[in-house]
């Protein structure tokens, strides 16, 4: 996994949405082992504290799964993965539909622009 | 954690010290070697300009190893324990006792041992037959005069004992006039060399102080020493004396030394 | 009991007050941003905490110890400026370090010093100078101690170097120990840290959290000092 942390908001609940969005995109398997605490720590330069907190709260939010001596692993429970994709993909709607409203456009013209991308992506992609 | 304070210190300093002492004796032999190589013989003006150099260089070295390994010594004291390498070593779980004493017990060894470099040096470059074998002689006699009365092993005892007192209070004057230098912000090696002048003035007149108090007092104490007592207590006593006002300035040294370095430390 | 505690510390030097009555907590476990611009503070602090000078007024503990020969034995300090003997090698440092701190973990020097590529044999006056600060600074982390003091760890260096410092740190940090870093650099240190607290002027201006920090404000410690030290 590639680690980016932006200014604001903790650096725990930043990786908290990155490993989110790699069990979500399928980067991160059902059932693939996650590294060590110490080893992600740093692997992403952060704190080994601030990685465990992560950790802990993506297990608490049921992503992440530990075994007493085996280590931790991603969920194998295919609503969990998909709650997390719907999650994730509404916060991204909900973001678009902000930007677009501070721009003034009303509904139908949103609409009118998602089709005209969609059309010409298919051309691009030539589908 | 002295024994290995003082182990690191004789590794720290063996390397500069071993060559300085190893060069002289080195020039020594090749004085000696010089010396019989141009004796009553002909040689090329270049040899001979060769060896009055490396005999000048003897000559020099006699005189200056001394201060040289005074000089190191300081230098060893300040590098290591008032400027950079103090953050290491004032942060070593050792107290600053331990600091001191294992400076200048190691100090002191090797002053004993550029004394026994020179003189080493003076026979190297003297040695031939008639030297080794006047030396034997000298040696046999040395021997017969210390068996004939056991005062003179006494004497030589307590005139060894007196000079490694001596080396001992001069590490710790260095050390203490070093400290102090090394506290304020600027100029510290000048100041600790004004406050090693000024420890001087200060021992000498508290020393002659002492004796005018004596003699003002009625007592003379050189002769009523000698009147009492004959040559041997007139020796012990002034052995005595010079030990304890060296013991006496020795201890002012170290507490000032350890005072300074405890609380008075401005590395940088 | 905190690893290190002050109570209102203060330091002079002549009429200067470099410290003005700190009162400060370190729990273990814990990696400090000590954070402050230059002239700070930052050193001073370090310093009487590793009994390097004494407070004027107030007090300094560490494990509830005023500094001496037992708080050193728990205390691993990397100073400001790279002071290793210059006629020594890294096998020789390694020696000394082994001598005088029980906790010194000889195996893990060895593993770092190889990894950096380091010639046991070589003097240090023969390596560079960013070689050598590597080298302090593994004699510092291969310690096992309890609390870990470095002073201005990144100061100067390439973003490469200061990788491998901060990696250096985490990887041999354990749980049990502090680690304070003291930097006017935040935004390279601050996702290693805990807690952070910000000096300035001989005072404690902030001491917190940094995820709370970035919670609250919405902004990286980076910016907060920004905007706590503008001029």
């Amino acid at each position: 996994m590639e680690w980016r942390f932006e200014g604001g908001g903790p650096i725990y609940a930043q990786i908290v949405a990155a490993v989110k969005l790699a069990v979500a995109s399928g980067e991160l398997r059902p059932g693939e082992r996650v590294p060590g605490v110490r080893e992600l720590a740093l692997e992403a330069g952060v704190n080994p504290n601030t990685m465990q907190r992560a950790m802990a709260e993506l297990e608490r939010e049921g992503l992440l799964y530990s075994q007493r001596t085996a280590g931790r692993f991603v969920t194998e429970d295919a609503g969990t993965v998909a709650a997390a994709r719907r999650e994730l993909a509404e916060g991204y709607v909900r973001t678009f539909l902000d930007a677009m409203r501070r721009l003034g456009l009303k509904k139908d013209e949103i609409h009118k622009l998602l089709e005209a991308e969609k059309e010409e992506q298919n051309a691009g992609t030539g589908m | 954690m002295l024994g290995k304070l003082i182990k690191h210190e004789l590794r720290a300093t063996a390397h500069t010290m071993l060559p300085v002492l190893g060069i002289m004796l080195l020039v020594s032999a090749l004085a000696n070697l010089g010396a019989r190589l141009m004796n009553g013989r002909e040689v090329p003006a270049v040899v001979t300009v060769l060896f009055t150099l490396v005999v000048i260089l003897f000559v020099t070295g006699l005189f200056a190893i001394g201060l040289v390994t005074v000089l190191l010594m300081v230098q060893r004291f300040r590098g290591n324990l008032l400027r950079d390498e103090g953050y290491i070593m004032h942060t070593l779980p050792v107290s600053v006792h331990a600091h001191i004493w294992s400076k200048v017990i190691v100090s002191t060894l090797w002053y004993a041992l550029t004394g026994v470099t020179v003189v080493l040096s003076v026979m190297l470059a003297a040695m031939d037959i008639d030297f080794i074998r006047s030396l034997g002689k000298m040696l046999g006699e040395f021997a017969k005069l210390m068996s004939k009365d056991i005062k003179n092993v006494e004497i030589l005892t307590e005139l060894l004992a007196l000079l490694v007192l001596g080396g001992l209070t001069a590490s710790l004057s260095f050390d203490a006039a070093l400290s102090i230098g090394h506290s304020f912000a600027n100029r510290k090696m000048l100041l600790s060399v004004c406050v090693f002048v000024g420890m001087i003035i200060l021992s000498q007149l508290t020393t002659v102080g002492l004796f005018n108090l004596f003699d003002w007092i009625g007592v003379n104490v050189e002769l009523d020493a000698y009147n009492i007592t004959g040559f041997m207590g007139t020796w012990r006593f002034a052995c005595g004396v010079t030990a304890l006002l060296m013991t006496f300035y020795g201890a002012i040294c170290y507490g000032v030394t350890a005072f300074f370095m405890k609380r008075r430390l401005n590395l940088e | 009991m905190p690893v290190l505690e002050c109570k209102g510390l203060s330091k002079s030097y002549g009429s200067k007050r470099a410290l003005d009555g700190i009162d400060l907590r370190v729990e273990s476990g814990r990696i400090v941003g000590l954070l402050g611009p230059n002239g700070s503070g930052k050193t001073t602090l370090i310093k009487l905490a590793n009994g390097l000078l004494t407070p004027t007024q107030g007090r300094i503990l560490i494990n509830g110890l005023e500094p001496g020969v037992e708080t050193k034995r728990a205390v691993s300090y990397l100073p400001e400026r790279t002071c290793l003997p210059d006629w020594m090698s890294a096998r020789d440092l390694m020696g000394f370090y082994g001598d005088f701190y029980a906790d010194f973990d000889k195996r893990a020097a060895e593993d770092m010093l190889s990894r950096l590529g380091v010639d046991l044999r070589a003097r240090m006056k023969s390596l560079s100078k960013g070689s050598r600060e590597k080298v302090q600074l593994i004699m510092v982390m291969a310690r096992r101690a309890r609390l870990y003091l470095l002073d201005e760890p990144i100061g100067g260096v390439d973003p490469a170097a200061r990788d491998y410092i901060l990696n250096t740190i985490i990887s041999n940090y354990n749980p049990e120990a502090s680690v304070i870093i003291s930097t006017h650099l935040i935004s390279d240190v601050e996702k290693v840290l805990d807690d952070v607290i910000f000096i300035n002027q001989g005072k404690i201006i902030l001491a917190a959290p940094a995820d709370e920090l970035r919670e609250q404000q919405g902004k990286s410690v980076d910016e907060i000092f920004r905007e706590v030290f503008r001029c």
